[in-house]
C-alpha cells in the first residue's frame, strides 16, 4: 500500500477568482503584503499495486486535473 | 425522431428535456448513466442541466467520463447531433467535445439572469428554423463558465454565444429547451 499525494493548482496565468477573494479578505483582516494567494486541491489517495506513480500520473492524464487550465503534482510517500 | 436524453446522479433538468423534445414533436428516451450505449434508432442526444456528481472535482468532470459517454462521442464522431444544456454543456468540454475548459466565474457569484442569445450560425442543425440574427431569450444560471477555447469545435451544441455584454464570460446557457421547435 503506498501512500499518494496529488496537488492540483491552477496554471499560471489562469485567472483564480477564489484567490483573488481570499487575498482580498486576508488584506481587509490586515495582513498586508500578501501579493498573491492561488488555491488548489490536494487528493490523498492509498493506492496497491507495483507502480503507484505512473497510476497517479494516468489518473490525474484521465480524470483529476484538467490539463487545459490546471497543473498537478503527484508524491509518492512510504 | 428519436432524441436520447442522458441522465446521471444529480442531473435536475431531463424531465424539462424530454417535455421539449415532445412538445417539437419528437420522442424522448432517457437513457442512465451507466448504460452500455444510446438506444437504437436515437438521432440527437441531450445532456441536460442539474449538477451531475454534485460538481464535485470539476463540473461535469466525473459525467462526462461515464459509461454512456462513450457512445455520445462515437455518435459525434460519426456527425450525430449533440446538445448540452447548462450541466451538459459542461460535461461536452469535459468530454473534449466543446473546446474550452469551465471556471469558477470571475465574480465568486452564482450567476443567474436571463439573457439574449443571437444566432450567428443559421446553418447548425439546432438553428435552421431560426434565421440568420435571431435573438432567444434564455436564462443563464451557474458557477463556472467556459474559460478558454482552445481549438475549434468539433461539435456545437446550438447557436454561437451570444453578442451580449454578460456573455463574454458567462456564454453556458442554461436552458435551451425553448429553442427545441427548432428540431423539428
Amino acid at each position: 500500500m503506498s501512500r499518494v499525494v496529488i496537488t492540483v493548482m491552477p496554471k499560471q496565468g489562469v485567472l483564480d477568482p477564489q484567490g483573488q477573494a481570499v487575498q482580498g479578505a486576508l488584506a481587509r483582516l490586515g495582513f498586508s503584503g500578501v501579493e498573491d494567494v492561488r488555491i488548489g486541491k490536494r487528493i490523498e489517495l492509498s493506492v496497491t499495486g507495483d507502480d503507484p506513480a505512473a497510476t497517479a500520473e494516468e489518473m490525474c492524464e484521465r480524470l483529476l486535473a484538467n490539463a487545459l487550465i490546471e497543473d498537478y503534482q503527484v508524491e509518492v510517500g512510504p | 425522431v428519436s432524441v436520447a436524453v442522458l441522465r446521471f446522479p444529480g442531473s435536475l433538468d431531463h424531465e424539462s428535456a424530454a417535455r421539449a423534445i415532445r412538445t417539437a414533436g419528437g420522442t424522448a428516451a432517457e437513457v442512465w448513466h451507466d448504460e452500455p450505449g444510446l438506444p437504437g434508432g436515437a438521432r440527437a442526444v441531450v445532456i441536460p442541466g442539474g449538477f451531475s456528481w454534485g460538481d464535485h472535482l470539476r463540473p461535469g468532470a466525473i459525467a462526462s467520463r461515464s459509461r454512456v459517454m462513450e457512445d455520445v462521442r462515437r455518435h459525434a464522431e460519426r456527425g450525430g447531433m449533440v446538445l448540452g444544456i447548462c450541466n451538459g454543456f459542461q460535461v461536452l468540454c469535459e468530454a473534449g467535445l466543446l473546446p474550452g475548459a469551465l471556471r469558477p466565474n470571475a465574480t465568486l457569484s452564482f450567476v443567474c439572469r436571463q439573457t439574449t442569445l443571437e444566432v450567428t450560425d443559421p446553418d447548425a442543425p439546432w438553428t435552421r428554423a431560426l434565421g440568420a440574427g435571431a435573438r432567444l431569450s434564455i436564462p443563464i444560471k451557474n458557477n463556472s463558465a467556459p474559460g478558454s477555447a482552445t481549438r475549434q469545435p468539433r461539435v456545437w451544441p446550438c447557436a454561437t454565444w451570444a453578442r451580449t455584454r454578460w456573455a463574454r464570460w458567462t456564454p453556458s446557457p442554461a436552458c435551451w429547451t425553448r429553442a427545441a421547435p427548432c428540431w423539428g
